[in-house]
């Protein structure tokens, strides 16, 4: 016999020995749900169970972004990661859960790690690999369900921003058995007939079993080999596929798929603009440039004439005082002479009378004289 | 040859006119070429311009048989 124990003593032991064990850590556990409350706090409990058994399980919100967007139903079935813990208020053990999803997405989400692994160790996600993405498409390719959001959705992006493009539809069955054969073949087509410049290749979000033929090697193979630049737009945010990783560029959405290869026409129409008033500016800049030099140089030529011509006047004047003295002299030398009175010349005898001073220069010498008589009348005698 | 080809697209006229502009920029050239430069880019705009302005988006599919059709999607 042992020592008599509290209940809460037994508890903790308990609770030390499952917590403390490894094996009951991490456990994965396929079940149904039943029980089920969601609860305001956000926490999920339920319990899961099958036919012979059940085991209570609770998953706290903070862990819930580890079901990728699945909210568990009563009566689903599930493949639940949890580790066991002890509730020692009841004396009952849970499960608390860190990962949960619909059954049979389990085995398919090891399927897709293990070729996503095997793939990137290949190198076929490298970002080596990756094409440019045109920026003025004149032909896309899409390959998507024709009946689908993601062709509308594109298109309406297409009419906003780049309406000078081509779109090729290549209708494809997006999910079930035929989805596989059916996006090959629409991408063998792209590749072979169409020929568009980017290839557009997507579907609406779903379980990942509906996205399944996305992540199928054979699919994944042939877009890494595909010589066309190809964007995957497949699912929402959350969503990612195998064709995201190998594919050139993942788009988030298919309107995000359709803006990542176009350009925005209202972004093309400012440019436009903007280097329009530049070519203005520039060629008025250099001409208004050019007309400055012209004023500069023509005032200078001005200038340098002005002063010529100033100069030339200036050695006219001596050259004209000079001559005119040579002038006189050879008038005086010739016989003639020059009558002053009180410094003035005279040229008439209007202004002369009898008695009155002058002085008379010759060419040689001078003389002071006094008017004896005045002839008013003109003379032909001296000659 | 190929170089004409590419002054034919947008993208390639849209080019042109970005380094006819930033060689009028540079103060470089001459006046001659200057006014060239000026008419090819004016030139290149009003075909720019009233490419966008004309643009109309073009839509099509693939039919079973690998023919090329128009698209009519019931919106």
């Amino acid at each position: 016999m042992k020592n008599l124990w509290s209940v809460s003593e037994f508890t903790q032991y308990v609770r030390h020995r499952l917590e403390g064990d490894d094996q009951l850590q991490q456990v994965r556990l396929r079940g149904e749900i039943s029980n089920l409350t969601l609860h305001s706090s956000g926490h999920w409990y339920f319990s899961l169970k099958d036919s012979e058994s059940q085991v209570s399980c609770v998953m706290f919100r903070s862990a819930q972004k580890g079901t990728r967007g699945y909210v568990p139903r009563h009566g689903d079935e599930v493949e639940a990661t949890g580790s066991i813990s002890v509730y020692p208020p009841r004396g009952s053990y849970q499960l608390v859960l860190s990962a949960m999803m619909p059954s049979g997405e389990g085995d398919l989400h090891q399927q897709f790690l293990i070729l996503r692994n095997r793939l990137q160790a290949e190198g076929l996600f490298d970002p080596f690999h990756k094409k440019a993405i045109p920026e003025f498409p004149l032909k896309i390719g899409v390959i998507t369900s024709p009946t689908g959001a993601v062709i509308r959705d594109i298109l309406h992006t297409l009419r906003r921003r780049w309406p000078a493009t081509e779109l090729i539809l290549i209708p494809a069955q997006v999910q079930g058995k035929e989805a596989l054969p059916s996006l090959l073949k629409a991408l063998e087509i792209m590749t072979t007939q169409v020929k568009p410049e980017v290839i557009i290749m997507g579907r609406g979000g779903g379980s990942l079993e509906d996205l399944w033929s996305f992540n199928e090697e054979s699919l994944i193979r042939e877009v890494f080999n595909c010589p066309i630049p190809l964007i995957s737009a497949v699912g929402h945010e959350t969503d990612f596929t195998l064709l995201d990783f190998v594919a050139d560029l993942r788009a988030a959405t298919p309107t995000a798929a359709a803006e990542v290869c176009t350009p925005n026409q209202s972004d093309l129409y400012r440019e436009l603009s903007n280097l329009s008033q530049q070519l203005t500016h520039q060629l008025l800049q250099f001409t208004e440039y050019r007309r400055q030099r012209l004023d500069d140089l023509s005032d200078k030529l001005n200038q340098s004439i002005e002063r010529v011509i100033l100069q030339a006047k200036h050695t006219l004047l001596i050259y004209g005082t000079r001559l005119e003295e040579l002038d006189i002299r050879t008038v005086l030398e010739r016989g003639y002479s020059i009558v002053l009175k009180s410094g003035k010349k005279i040229t008439s005898t209007e202004t002369l009378n009898s008695g009155d001073q002058l002085s008379i220069y010759l060419a040689s010498g001078s003389l002071d004289a006094e008017i004896l008589k005045i002839h008013p009348e003109s003379h032909e005698k001296i000659k | 040859m190929k170089k004409s080809n590419k002054i034919e697209t947008f993208e390639g006229k849209l080019q042109k006119i970005r380094e006819l502009t930033t060689s009028l920029q540079s103060g470089q050239l001459s006046l001659e070429e200057s006014l060239a430069a000026y008419q090819e880019a004016r030139i290149l705009l009003t075909e720019c311009t009233a490419y966008l302005d004309t643009a109309e988006l073009s839509i099509k599919q693939v039919t079973e048989n690998g023919e090329i059709v128009p698209l009519n999607l019931e919106e």
